[in-house]
């Protein structure tokens, strides 16, 4: 099959990509940008270790086709830290001990990231429902959770700091 | 001489928690940055200059004879590198390994050395083909152009069906091992084990009181979120490099090494970081295929698991039948119990009964008892380890019949296990006595915690029923080989190289452990875990024992560290060495405290005119067992409607011996606790009559999400272990074992509904609840017979089933011995 090219933006720097059209965004991450932070964990978009903000929107990688990135903005776990500052939600996850394995934290960031940026305040229930598409076998979720309850009150008291 | 007289390997450590600076410290973890921004690489994170993808085929049958495989139009594909079949494993051993490789041996009923079907498959899924090409998608479709012609054969899938004598057999060189030897004709029956003490019939008769009944689990998965990846690359220098996802980079060494009769010194192997384990990479998978495709195409190969191949194909956790008869007095003394575990370990042997055992009555001072264990063949994927393996299934079936006696003397559940609880000094299943131990302080946490101890809460669901139930649970505890060197720096600082995968945390517990005792800040110290040629010897991470075994080997190190330090500061003070003092990082001579060495003045000036850098080494082989003891209370509300069970509170009180970082601890009991849950209510394998695995994909193979795990309180008793450092025990596997039960006990409380097989959620539940209302009782005792078993001498008939598998596998150091361990002088 003939392979086409993909212009997309990624974590900020515009890419333009050589792909089969069958790919995925999954392996156009993974495989042409060696962004390997972003995991496949059955392909299927039933475990969330792939998840990416799409134009800002958390989405299952390893579902969106090569060509539908066309255009649009990609925002993976390398894309998170800021000058060599980490994230409040990646210190956060360390801190609070949100993760073990490791393994679907990139997608977990990523959902939460989602989540925060558009609830500044979630309540427990929904900081679970928003993560509830990113499964974890590790942890047991009681402490992801709580590090996103802590990372939205450092953004709040960030936010606060830097609107006066 | 009790348990507690014999003589400590670490007695230095000091059990006093005053005087830890770092022990028991919430510090982050080491590796945090890593992972959080996406640098930590795992197995499918690194590639190679001209590397090919491997795919394997898989059988569409769980049962066949293979008549013949044509791969011609496969291997003229193009892009296709290598294509080979079970039959071609002589051939490329013998290449490789520059002997004669005999046929036979790989065609022998051992998982590790039938890596590709040859004659028959015997399983749904089974690899019976690889192939290595330049992308995935000319791979995959090279697989479609494999001609393979079956003769299917009668399938058996349910391990009580396999025992009877019509059953279909199969492998066809099984013979059953009991512990009086092996039966000279073949069976599906792979392992009898029969532990017993007293006379039990007697004691059953004497009871006044006596419950019985069968409860079954089903298959279910380690579910580790990252599937198994491996790159292999061969070169002309005869060397194989090896990188994978796996629980232990020696014990894959070791696996090559036998499989292709090469030495260890050909094969080089680094463990990528690990998305989990939980026991079932403690066994080789991928890396066998990979490294002879490698070999055979002669350029680097990848290969990463499906969802579907891990779900079909790995390793799971085997399902059991058990039944289950307690006798007890009217008093709750237990006097006698009779059980039968009948264990489908799928189409290979070994996956042992004794764990499940030891987990479910080892908690419970039994005087009379007779437990037998059937390892059952079917044709299902050859089991596996899973964290605390076969623990959960036993305790399941022990801890509902424990409830059901409870309730039928009108007695607390926790007062029963109180009363029956095991100390130190009585003995296991096995045989083997208890140490010191910390089960009756977890029971006790558990009876004064609020939610037990007040009345129970409303349901906060309207129409739904809240239930609260108990369970306890145990693990032995695994010792195996570690060490461990401490390179002290030129800046003060300290880096551990170990050749131990770190599956839960323990890199960072390890440098608490070092800063400790050099007594440096924890931020100087740091952890790696390079390759079979640059760390030192270690088993396979797995059976609870890093923090235990390997924290020694670290300790020990870092003392050494610090006495070599000693000696070249006294060298630098000109005095000799027991005039030094030293402290916080600083040494000085006792006379005169106002001259002052920092550990980096130390080491740059003896590396540079002194003896020599520091490197500190420790080792460890053997420690006497640290079991650790939890008991656990779940709260779940139920939908009578339908069926369905949220599970809303969990208190879990675990002994942990001593509780090196508080965080990484509660986090292995959480995790293990959801996992509990997923196999309580919704996990469970589903085959169709022809053997077929109808729900291999996370969908329908339904783990839990954050909507179905609760909040989970963890309560951290702390009963020093006798040996090891700072009395720390091993935490990893303990948290599953109760959960289950608890699940089930607590769901029998909402709603009087006993539901004793697994998963329960849903229709079981209606079930058991209208069973309840029509007087019902589903639960029964089923006699079977066995009819005899041939034992006896075998002769030329005995095949040697050893698989080349891990150097240790995690099943052999974290399952209970058959034998009591020697005691000491």
């Amino acid at each position: 099959m003939a392979k086409m090219i993909v212009n997309v933006e990624v974590n900020g720097e515009r890419q333009e990509l050589l792909t089969e059209p069958y790919r995925t965004l999954l392996d156009l991450l993974r495989d042409n940008l060696s962004l390997t932070g972003t995991k496949e964990g059955c392909g299927t978009g039933d475990c969330g270790a792939c998840t990416v903000l799409l134009d800002g929107r958390p989405v299952n990688s390893c579902l969106v086709l090569a060509p539908e990135a066309e255009g649009r903005h990609v925002t993976t776990v390398e894309g998170l830290a800021e000058d060599n500052r980490l994230h409040p939600i990646q210190t956060a996850f360390i801190e609070e001990g949100g993760l073990q394995c490791g393994i679907c934290t990139p997608g977990m960031l990523m959902s939460a990231v989602a989540l925060l940026r558009s609830n500044a305040e979630p309540s427990e229930q929904a900081i679970r429902y928003a993560i509830s598409g990113n499964l974890c076998r590790c942890t047991g979720y009681d402490k992801i959770v709580r590090a996103i309850e802590v990372a939205s009150k450092t953004m709040q008291a960030d936010a606060a700091i830097a609107s006066h | 001489m009790t348990t507690t007289e014999l003589p400590r390997t670490v007695t230095e450590a000091p059990a006093d928690t005053a005087t830890h600076v770092v022990i028991g410290q919430r510090v982050a973890k080491i590796e945090g940055v890593d992972k959080v921004t996406g640098k930590a690489l795992y197995g499918a994170d690194t590639s190679r200059p001209g590397m090919l993808w491997g795919k394997m085929l898989p059988s569409p049958h769980a049962h066949a004879m293979i008549i013949s495989i044509d791969v011609s139009a496969a291997r003229a594909l193009p892009g296709v590198f290598a294509v080979i079949t079970g039959a071609d494993l002589p051939t490329i051993v013998a290449r490789i390994s520059d002997t004669d490789a005999a046929p036979e041996e790989f065609d022998t009923p051992s998982r590790g050395k039938q890596i590709l079907a040859w004659k028959k498959v015997v399983f749904f899924g089974q690899p019976v083909a690889a192939v290595a090409a330049v992308t995935q998608a000319i791979a995959e479709e090279a697989l479609t152009l494999i001609k393979v012609e079956y003769s299917p054969l009668p399938v058996v899938i349910d391990p009580e069906a396999a025992m009877r004598p019509d059953a279909p057999l199969v492998q066809n060189a099984v013979y059953t091992e009991t512990f009086s030897g092996k039966a000279t004709t073949p069976s599906n029956l792979a392992k009898l084990t029969e532990l017993s003490r007293g006379n039990v019939d007697e004691a059953i008769s004497n009871s006044d009181v006596t419950v019985s009944g069968t409860f079954r689990t089903a298959m279910v998965h380690q579910g580790y979120i990252e599937p198994q990846a491996c790159l292999a690359e061969y070169s002309a220098d005869g060397r194989f490099t090896i990188w994978t996802s796996t629980q232990g980079q020696f014990g894959v060494r070791g696996g090559l090494s036998g499989f292709l009769k090469i030495p260890p010194r050909r094969i080089r192997v680094t463990a990528s970081e690990i998305g989990g384990g939980f026991g079932a990479k403690g066994a080789m998978t991928l890396e066998p295929i990979c490294t002879l495709l490698a070999y055979s195409a002669g350029r680097p190969v990848k290969m990463q698991l499906t969802r579907s191949e891990v779900l079909r194909a790995t390793r799971p956790a085997p399902d059991a039948v058990m039944h289950v008869t307690l006798g007890a007095r009217k008093d709750g003394t237990l006097l006698g119990a009779r059980a039968a575990f009948i264990w489908d370990v799928g189409a290979y042997p070994g996956g042992g009964s004794v764990g499940g055992i030891n987990c479910g009555f080892g908690p419970y001072i039994v005087p009379a008892y007779s437990y037998d264990g059937y390892d059952v063949l079917t044709n299902r994927p050859s089991t596996g380890a899973y964290r605390a393996p076969n623990g959960p299934q036993g305790a399941f079936a022990v801890e509902s019949a424990l409830d059901m006696l409870a309730s039928k003397l009108g007695m607390s559940p926790v007062a029963l296990r109180l009363k029956n609880a095991v100390r130190e000094g009585d003995r296991n299943p096995s045989d083997v006595p208890y140490p010191r131990i910390g089960f009756r302080e977890t029971l006790e946490a558990i009876e004064n915690h609020p939610v037990w101890a007040s009345p129970k809460a409303a349901s906060s669901r309207p129409g739904w029923l809240r239930g609260r139930g108990v369970a306890c649970g145990l693990w032995g505890g695994g010792v195996g080989t570690s060490m461990a060197h401490v390179n002290i720096g030129e800046d003060g600082s300290a880096v551990i190289v170990t050749g131990a995968v770190d599956l839960a945390g323990t890199r960072t517990t390890m440098a608490q452990i070092a800063a400790e005792e050099l007594q440096i800040p924890f931020e100087r110290v740091n952890i790696v875990q390079p390759d079979t040629d640059t760390a030192p010897f270690n088993n396979p991470t797995g059976g609870s024992r890093i923090t235990y075994s390997l924290g020694t080997a670290v300790y020990r190190a870092s003392i050494d560290a610090r006495t070599k330090l000693k000696q070249r500061a006294s060298q630098q003070f000109r005095c000799p060495a027991d005039e030094v003092d030293y402290r916080d990082g600083e040494f000085w001579v006792r006379s005169d405290p106002s001259v002052r060495l920092t550990i980096g003045q130390v080491a740059r000036s003896a590396a540079g005119s002194g003896d020599g850098p520091v490197v500190g080494t420790g080792e460890v082989t053997h420690l006497l067992r640290a079991p650790a003891f939890a008991t656990q209370l779940v709260e779940v509300e139920v939908d009578p409607e339908t069926g369905a069970v949220q599970v809303v509170n969990v208190i879990a009180a675990q002994d942990v011996g001593r509780a090196i970082n508080p965080t990484a601890c509660e986090g292995q009991i959480q995790g293990g606790v959801v996992q509990g849950i997923g196999w309580a209510l919704t996990e469970g394998y589903v085959y169709d009559e022809q053997g077929r695995l109808r729900n291999p994909g996370l969908l329908d193979y339904r783990m839990p999400t954050a909507l179905d795990a609760p909040n989970i309180e963890c309560v951290l008793v702390e009963v020093p272990a006798i040996d090891g450092p700072y009395g720390v025990r091993g935490v990893g596997e303990v948290p599953i074992v109760p959960t289950p039960a608890a699940v089930a006990n607590a769901v029998f409380d909402a709603c009087a509904g006993r539901v004793t097989s697994l998963p329960l959620s849903g229709e079981p539940v209606i079930l058991a609840i209208n069973d309840t209302k029509s007087g019902v009782d589903r639960s029964q005792m089923v006699t079977f017979n066995l009819g005899p078993i041939s034992t006896g001498s075998t002769g030329a008939s005995e095949t040697a089933v050893d698989e080349p598998k891990l150097a240790t596998e995690v099943e052999d150091y974290c399952a209970e011995d058959d034998v009591a361990e020697p005691e000491l002088e």
